[in-house]
């Protein structure tokens, strides 16, 4: 189910929306392979989060920890919070140099609609990395960053 | 010979027990409906062996009930409801309260659901102090006023949630005469009974000051279809579970309740699922422990499952050529496939000569001595311990296994020996006997771990009730799993199986004796042992011998076994 | 647009906000979502959130003329599913208060479980003014915060005071 969507004339603001989607964070994912909470427990506009997926099985990134950090700023979730890898990873949508995820290579953020939320990002992100053009791509180190 | 002696003890105190009334609810359970008195196949006349198949036969047609009928029969403490009956139960209920206190059925029913649906409670505090338990519950006396504005059908009404105007036509209140409109009551029932769980069997007034309860009418007159069906199941839930004398079964699939009366600390039910366990703690059946203990030692079983891994593995190595075997009979006797070694399976010992192993020997090394308390106390968890599990698994065996002889070999057999199915009840009885007698062997090693070490007269009476029982057990177990196969290939009602059938039946009562002895003995906590040691054990060792077929102890005046006919053999000799 | 199909209670409950403001209270909708409130509160005299100056009686208008402290922003926001669902409502402005979290959450009954159809923004906002006066260290949002008003309630208050001195003073 999308948060705040509810397909009626309703339009969940900014603030309530992150409210949810920090309550749904807390308690925890599907079988835990991606999650995501608030860096800043003191920003009051809940701008910046940190992300964690872990590598699908049957891939080169599998039982790798990948770090993300997201940023929502004023106008999320009418436009798409800007996300970058934070752990080095190496597949085709991500910026070899700088990490962040290019919206032009990674259809979700590209044609991001207001009902779509940083998990889903997360999950596809996951999808990803299990293409046939990323599974078997040859990875940096574990644990080195950005 | 040590045996003798208890047995005769054990006799004795099934025939003084077997008196009063208390007995005869709780030895059912163990005897497996073998000890029912009007049944004389299983009455320990001396001349009933003698009688070949013609008077079993016609007894066995007596017997061929369902299991079902069995059930009803050993448990009269507790009833199993179906849902059917458990609605009727409840109308009953709120019909008497209705009547016993002149309210309307929707306010007896709202009264019960706020006293755990006990009739007499609620008309004892509605008797002792009326207007407080309308208060408590939210029945309010009608007020005439709302009444009127409703009838009058031309007035216009804005309702207090949406706020729209409609006519008195469309406005409806409870009792307290707080006005919304039907659209805005039934969205509200409606949001209650989806979002509240239970919870919306206590919905109130929407109004934050007011505490009327909305009853049932309302709900029926405003709530859609699916609605109303989700507000009854949970009114029968809470009949079910606020009610202190009922609860659902456990299992996962079953839909029936158990209303439990019983006394005495014995909780053991049976659900018409087949599904046993405790009425108190609802875990699985565990007589001869209590509760609390149980719960300690599950508790316990957890945390020390790390140390105890090993012992679930399901392959040891043969003491003999050492190859891995995995045990896949549920009897402790085993051969290896490979040298025809026999042993036990727990202790690892011959099986020749094998008597017990079910004492604990403390060891007496002199190391270092934290050391070895330490381990020692390990050693002495891993034992009971494994001896639980053993008798656990093979207690699940044994009901796989009945269940697999009844689906399938039952027919084969009777090709093969030319007799009705419904004759082979006795094997099942022996079946169920054995998964009984494991689930309570697997209990007392969990309740000799809990013994204390500092009364080793007790000690020494529960390991020998214990090693009896066991095995007796084992035979028993042996003679259903094993003897039985012998049969199922072979044409023509043979002499041998008529001897079978008498052994079985035989070695089904003895085994059941031992383990009605030994679980009572252990409920009231061995108290049978004075503190002075095990003198009563010991006195009566020359009176009695015990039949080499089906290990009956027999007083030595009489010649030939009480159970099975056998003669003793001892006493032939000479 | 939005706003289309907004139920006439919420129009009604809108317009009554703006006629006849409680006292200390202030709510307005947003522009682009009438579901969405912008909130000030008040802080009550006689509690540690109450403008530090002598302040007369807040003005009806919907900006804030008391610059001498205790305003406080909040937001607020009519689900779907109002009025059967409750509003969700958070402050704003930095409190320190044992019933309101880092990020302005609320714990607040009316809010939860005791929410009823026939309560308003109007009456939930009062209880959250209400709350002000009233803090509820037994039942807390804020650990840390509950603990300090429990065992040092005085030190507790001062720190309030400071809290609302420094970030609600309405500027």
């Amino acid at each position: 189910m999308t948060l705040g969507s509810g397909g009626s004339s309703v339009v969940v603001p900014r603030n309530f929306r992150l409210l949810e989607e920090l309550e749904r964070g807390e308690k925890g994912i599907g079988d835990g392979t991606v999650s995501y909470g608030m860096d800043d427990g003191d920003d009051i506009y809940m701008r910046s989060w940190t992300g964690t997926v872990i590598g699908p099985h049957n891939t080169v990134h599998e039982g790798r920890i990948y770090q993300l950090k997201l940023f929502c700023d004023k106008d999320y979730p009418e436009k798409p919070p800007s996300v970058r890898f934070h752990s080095r990873i190496n597949i085709t949508c991500v910026n070899h140099e700088t990490g962040v995820v290019e919206p032009k290579k990674f259809a979700l953020l590209a044609n991001w609609q207001r009902e779509y939320t940083m998990e889903d990002i997360l999950t596809q992100l996951k999808k990803e990395m299990a293409t046939p053009h990323n599974r078997k791509l040859v990875q940096p180190p574990e644990g080195t960053y950005f | 010979m040590i045996p003798s002696s208890t047995t005769s003890l054990a006799m004795d105190d099934v025939h003084r027990s077997s008196d009063s009334v208390k007995v005869e609810s709780t030895i059912n359970y163990y005897s497996d409906g073998f000890d029912d008195s009007e049944d004389p196949l299983f009455l320990s006349d001396d001349d009933f062996v003698g009688d070949d198949d013609g008077a079993a036969d016609a007894l066995l047609e007596d017997i061929k009930e369902d299991e079902i009928d069995l059930l009803k029969q050993k448990q009269q403490d507790c009833k199993i409801l179906s849902t059917t009956e458990l609605r009727q139960r409840m109308e009953q209920d709120v019909a008497q309260v209705s009547s016993v206190l002149s309210v309307s059925k929707f306010e007896a029913s709202i009264l019960l659901r706020n006293y755990n649906w006990s009739v007499s409670k609620v008309s004892d505090a509605w008797f002792t102090d009326e207007s407080a338990v309308r208060e408590k519950v939210g029945l309010l006396v009608k007020t005439v006023i709302s009444c009127g504005i409703v009838s009058n059908k031309r007035k216009i009404i804005i309702c207090g949630i949406c706020f729209e105007s409609h006519t008195s036509d469309r406005i409806r209140c409870a009792d307290c005469g707080h006005l919304y409109c039907e659209i805005c009551w039934s969205i509200y029932i409606s949001t209650s009974i989806n979002n509240d769980g239970a919870g919306c069997l206590m919905l109130r007034c929407p109004d934050p000051s007011c505490h009327a309860a909305i009853g049932q009418d309302m709900i029926d007159s405003l709530a859609s279809e699916e609605d109303r069906k989700k507000y009854s199941d949970f009114l029968l839930r809470s009949y079910v579970e606020d009610n202190r004398t009922t609860k659902w079964c456990p299992a996962p699939a079953c839909e029936y309740a158990v209303e439990f009366s019983g006394a005495d600390g014995i909780f053991d039910v049976t659900c018409r699922c087949l599904t046993s366990f405790c009425w108190n703690c609802e875990e699985e059946c565990h007589r001869p422990m209590d509760c609390e203990t149980v719960r300690k030692w599950i508790s316990k079983n957890s945390s020390e499952s790390e140390n105890v891994n090993y012992i679930l593995a399901y392959c040891k190595p043969c003491p003999n050529c050492k190859r891995p075997i995995e045990k896949n009979h549920g009897c402790m006797h085993m051969t290896c496939r490979v040298c025809r070694n026999e042993f036990c399976w727990l202790c690892l010992g011959p099986w020749k000569g094998h008597m017990n192993c079910n004492r604990y020997m403390e060891r007496t090394d002199s190391e270092d001595k934290r050391k070895k308390m330490a381990k020692e106390s390990l050693e002495k968890y891993t034992h009971y311990f494994e001896r639980w599990d053993a008798n656990r698994k093979s207690k699940l065996k044994a009901r796989a296994d009945h269940q697999r002889v009844k689906d399938e070999e039952f027919k084969k057999l009777s090709l093969s020996q030319d007799i009705p199915e419904a004759h082979f009840e006795f094997i099942s009885k022996a079946w169920l006997q054995v998964v009984e007698c494991r689930r309570a062997l697997e209990w007392s090693y969990s309740y000799g771990y809990y013994l204390p070490d500092n009364e080793p007269a007790k000690k020494q009476f529960f390991e020998y009730l214990q090693g009896e029982a066991e095995s007796t057990l084992e035979k028993l177990h042996n003679c259903v799993e094993s003897e039985l196969k012998e049969f199922l290939d072979v044409d023509g009602l043979s002499k041998k199986f008529s001897e079978f059938r008498t052994k079985l039946v035989g070695l089904t009562t003895v085994t059941g004796d031992y383990f009605e002895k030994l679980v009572r003995a252990l409920e009231n906590g061995l108290s049978d042992v004075n503190s002075h040691g095990t003198k009563g054990l010991e006195e009566e060792v020359e009176d009695c011998w015990c039949c080499d077929r089906c290990t009956y102890a027999n007083p030595s005046s009489i010649r030939s076994c009480k159970v099975c006919g056998s003669l003793n053999i001892d006493n032939v000799n000479e | 647009m939005a706003n289309s199909n907004l139920p006439r209670r919420i129009i009604k409950e809108t317009q009554r906000l703006l006629s006849e403001p409680a006292p200390g209270i202030s709510a307005s909708p947003s522009e682009d979502n009438m579901r969405y409130f912008n909130v000030m509160i008040l802080g009550p005299t006689q509690s540690p959130y109450e403008g530090l100056g002598s302040w007369r009686s807040p003005s009806t208008s919907s900006c804030g003329v008391v610059e001498t402290g205790g305003v406080f922003k909040l937001e607020l926001f009519l689900p779907e599913e109002y009025p059967m669902a409750a509003p969700k409502v958070r402050f704003l402005t930095k409190i320190y208060h044992p019933n309101i979290d880092k990020l302005g959450r609320i714990c607040l009954d009316i809010l939860k479980d005791k929410w009823s159809p026939a309560l308003q923004i109007r009456t939930v906002l009062l209880s959250i003014q209400a709350l002000l006066s009233a803090p509820n260290p037994d039942d807390p949002l804020s650990e840390n915060i509950a603990k300090h008003w429990k065992t040092k309630e005085a030190e507790a208050v001062e720190t309030a005071k400071e809290w609302t001195r420094l970030y609600a003073s309405g500027a």
